[in-house]
């Protein structure tokens, strides 16, 4: 994932308003596959947090209780109705979520007059492995109200024999060119990432850093101004609240003055930041003034070691 | 679908789960100031009963 990828993705983290978010979907033709798994994965953790918050019970609700001679299994018991139903929200969320990332992408539409008897094809039996296969028939048609496309086809390799419907059937060459591409762009962005982790690490504890090879996919090169933990508290702070309640309103304020100070610019961008992370904040060199955090290891790390995985994946896809 | 319709789904179901968890918050706090009032109450009524039965 390059960097001006990573900026957009940690940006909706922080979209409040419809013009904000309109915003983000316009620039989020940027984002990729990996972008979806980690946003999804994001968002469930704050909605994970919400949750753990919200089912407990203030420590000084506890003691006011006590003082009066009451006690916490009375608490336990007058609100386990409302704790199941917050779980049930956060399961709900997570299987929606789920989903969404499982949904397949589009795929392009099969060319017709490419489907022969004898013409070979690739077909997804299982999950992630392509098989090859031989068309032995012409395209017939089901009995159905709404009738299916299908065709008979053989392994190439094998003596599996079976009727598939035509939608079902992968172009082999186009298949391999996609797939070539998708490993030729994920290596680009992981040689990126790697160069970008081995600079956080030589970061250390000094303030100012330069880092010539972390450029955003735009060329804009970027160079680190601080360590810090101000982005991240500031944030954390404003999570605690819920939507629309003044303090939270108060807590987005400090964060835009922070902003403002650290940028000049109060529509830079920010991301939501796991707790136990350290941040950097970045700048843009001679080019449009961006304030955004890089995790020094979980995010960089993660993604990294995704890439990798992927590259493995698309390349026994391809063989 | 597509990664933006993905990107603008996840948003909404998550929008969605905030905002029904701070519905259940602001519900169950009340259900515990509930249960401190009920206390307070009974120990206001104790108080009573002893300060009548003193008399």
């Amino acid at each position: 994932m390059d960097n001006e990828k990573d900026l957009l993705r940690k940006d909706l983290e922080n979209q409040n308003t419809p013009e904000e978010i309109k915003k983000f979907v316009e620039d989020a033709e940027l984002l990729g596959h990996e972008d979806i798994a980690l946003l999804g994965k994001q968002k469930l953790e704050v909605i994970e947090a919400k949750a753990g918050e919200i089912s407990k019970t203030s420590e000084s609700q506890v003691s006011q209780v006590n003082e009066l001679g009451g006690s916490s299994a009375e608490i336990d018991k007058r609100t386990e109705e409302v704790d199941q139903k917050i779980e049930e929200v956060q399961k709900s969320a997570e299987n929606q979520i789920v989903e969404i990332q499982n949904k397949n992408q589009e795929k392009k539409e099969i060319n017709r007059e490419s489907i022969k008897i004898g013409s070979v094809f690739k077909v997804e039996f299982s999950r992630g492995k392509l098989t090859e296969v031989k068309v032995l028939t012409e395209i017939r048609k089901t009995n159905d109200v709404n009738p299916r496309e299908y065709v008979r086809v053989k392994a190439v390799n094998g003596t599996l024999e079976t009727d598939i419907e035509i939608e079902k059937l992968i172009d082999a060459d186009l298949e391999k060119q996609i797939l070539k591409q998708k490993i030729s762009d994920i290596q680009r962005s992981l040689d990126n990432n790697l160069k970008i982790k081995e600079s956080l690490a030589s970061l250390g504890n000094k303030k100012v850093a330069s880092a010539e090879h972390l450029v955003s996919s735009l060329g804009v090169p970027l160079m680190f101004l601080e360590e810090t933990n101000k982005l991240r508290d500031l944030i954390r702070k404003r999570n605690l609240y819920p939507r629309g309640s003044i303090e939270r309103d108060n807590a987005q304020k400090d964060l835009i003055q922070f902003q403002k100070e650290n940028t000049g610019d109060s529509t830079t961008f920010l991301f939501y930041p796991s707790p136990e992370d350290s941040y950097v904040l970045v700048k843009g060199i001679n080019g449009p003034k961006l304030m955004a955090s890089y995790s020094l290891d979980d995010a960089i790390g993660e993604i990294i070691i995704n890439q990798k995985k992927d590259i493995l994946d698309l390349e026994e896809k391809i063989q | 679908m597509t990664n933006e319709e993905k990107a603008k789904k996840i948003e909404e179901i998550y929008n969605e789960a905030i905002k029904k968890l701070a519905e259940l918050e602001k519900e169950r706090k009340t259900i515990v100031s509930s249960y401190i009032k009920e206390l307070e109450a009974q120990k206001i009524d104790a108080i009573r009963a002893s300060i009548l039965s003193d008399k």
